[in-house]
């Protein structure tokens, strides 16, 4: 997998004119027209646009998910053609397995990729120990409150020593004070292991938060209508969303989303 | 016990003991003749009196249904996993068995005495027939609706087929397992019975025909009152796996008293 890394990038993920177009007989929507966009290694981005507009979609062809129509994704200098062991997914449910344990949940993609149990547990105890959950190890997620699922559906992306995380609106579900919390969490995770960030959603506030870079999309068919840099330092205290430059920008961004109705 | 609980134990059984004891009265009061229904009493009478016929030919209805039951199970699982694993397979196979599920199934017993013989085996070969469709239709719809972002992750992982199928479709899909099997078992008695009709020297399915042709209607009801209790005895078995299952899935956690006080 070492190969996969081309030194320390600034386009580690990289979208070249990709366009996506759902064929269903005479009805062809056209869901991505044209995205072109990088992500360089260890920068945390925000794919902000309205439903519909095909964030989703894009994610799902960097993770190899999909097939684009047209151009093509590199991640670490390979091309995309199938998914591949360094990239690492969650959804807006965590969609735990619900006979496993947080713990087993966790370990759940090496039983997948067959690699050694023994040599993990430590590390998903870590992880577990490291979003707060270390009393929780042996619960099922029956007994746990959403914003713990999502913290085990976190720790399950982590666990594989993957390079690249892409998150698909993985806290829409929550309530606004739990929500806070796992930007929280995310901050800190962040923090400590450096991973390649793309992040959809469509909170704008959200997107500021946590991000290096915002990138806001238009409506369907979905382009690029703004990069934007978050100018915070990190590491970054919840405080700064009240501060007037934080919502300046919120303010901005929100106006670009909304200059396509 | 709560009084909800006891609530709902109390009400079906006071309905239960009221229909009883009006057919009991009614029957007595209006000299109602027994060949045509028998009182309460005298079905339990005949129960007493037929006790070690009746004891006699529990097994061999009992036995096949069970036989049945089992095979079918083991078989629709085994087609449903087929056809979850490969779509060829499917696309050949389900839409004939959506088609032959529409033929009332009863109908074939005849011939399954035909080909199979007045023994034992047109029996379970007939159980299985009509036990396994419940299976089939509800395994395949389970494997089918599998949360399809868990699928996505697999995918994700270069999950292979088979463990996507053993490690997430197939424990996902056993609460329609197990709901199949409820519908099946009771299936399965269906068809021994239908089966003894036709063609049997032993059995319950038997032994009403039998006292049906003696008009020994007080001896028809003692049966179907053991069948009764061999459907309630199988059915205990499943709803025990059942709870077994949902304590597995963390719906329902191992003990009452644990369970009370989280409700609390």
């Amino acid at each position: 997998m070492a190969d996969h890394r081309v030194s320390r990038s600034n386009s580690y993920v990289v979208a070249d004119g990709v366009e996506k177009i759902f064929d269903r007989g005479k009805n062809q929507t056209v869901v991505l027209g044209s995205i072109d966009c990088r992500v360089g290694e260890g920068e945390f981005v925000s794919l902000l646009g309205p439903s519909g507009c095909g964030k989703s979609t894009l994610l799902m062809i960097i993770a190899g998910l999909e097939i684009p129509t047209k151009g093509s994704i590199l991640v670490g200098g390979q091309p995309m053609t199938k998914p591949r062991e360094d990239i690492g997914l969650m959804f807006q449910d965590p969609t735990l397995l619900p006979w496993k344990t947080a713990l087993e949940n966790v370990l759940f993609p090496i039983k997948i990729l067959r690699r050694n149990r023994e040599k993990y547990l430590k590390v998903a105890v870590d992880l577990l120990t490291r979003v707060g959950l270390e009393q929780f190890l042996d619960k099922k997620p029956a007994q746990l409150s959403g914003g713990m699922k999502q913290r085990v559906a976190i720790c399950r992306a982590l666990i594989y020593e993957t390079d690249v995380l892409l998150m698909d609106e993985p806290f829409s579900a929550l309530d606004a004070i739990t929500r806070d919390e796992m930007n929280q969490v995310i901050m800190d995770l962040w923090q400590d292991y450096k991973k390649t960030g793309l992040f959809v959603t469509h909170s704008i506030r959200e997107a500021v938060y946590l991000s290096d870079r915002v990138l806001v999309m238009s409506a369907r068919p979905g382009r690029i209508i703004e990069d934007f840099d978050i100018p915070f330092e990190r590491p970054r205290s919840f405080s700064i969303v009240d501060t007037a430059e934080f919502n300046k920008i919120c303010g901005y961004l929100r106006g670009k989303i909304h200059s396509q109705y | 016990m709560t009084i909800t609980e006891l609530r709902g134990l109390s009400l079906p059984l006071l309905l239960f003991f009221s229909i009883i004891i009006s057919w009991e009265f009614v029957t007595w009061y209006t000299d109602y003749p027994k060949s045509i229904l028998p009182r309460p009493t005298v079905v339990v009478l005949a129960i007493y009196n037929n006790w070690t016929l009746l004891i006699k030919n529990i097994m061999p209805t009992a036995s096949v249904a069970i036989g049945g039951f089992f095979i079918a199970t083991v078989m629709g699982l085994f087609l449903s996993l087929l056809m979850n694993y490969s779509k060829l397979i499917k696309d050949t196979l389900y839409p004939n068995i959506v088609g032959f599920q529409i033929v009332p199934k009863i109908a074939w017993a005849p011939l399954f005495v035909l080909w199979l013989g007045i023994e034992f085996e047109s029996r379970l070969g007939f159980a299985v027939f009509i036990s396994i469709f419940p299976i089939i239709i509800s395994m395949t719809a389970g494997l089918q609706n599998t949360d399809p972002n868990l699928i996505r992750l697999c995918n994700s992982l270069a999950a292979n087929k088979l463990q996507t199928l053993f490690l997430v479709r197939f424990p996902f899909s056993l609460p329609y397992l197990i709901s199949a099997m409820k519908m099946s078992i009771t299936l399965s008695m269906i068809g021994v019975i239908v089966g003894e009709f036709i063609t049997s020297q032993q059995g319950l399915g038997f032994l009403i025909l039998v006292a049906s042709g003696k008009l020994e209607t007080d001896l028809m009801l003692a049966s179907i009152l053991f069948l009764c209790l061999i459907g309630l005895f199988f059915y205990s078995f499943i709803a025990f796996a059942s709870y077994r299952l949902e304590v597995w899935l963390g719906e329902k956690s191992e003990s009452f008293t644990k369970e009370k006080k989280g409700n609390v």
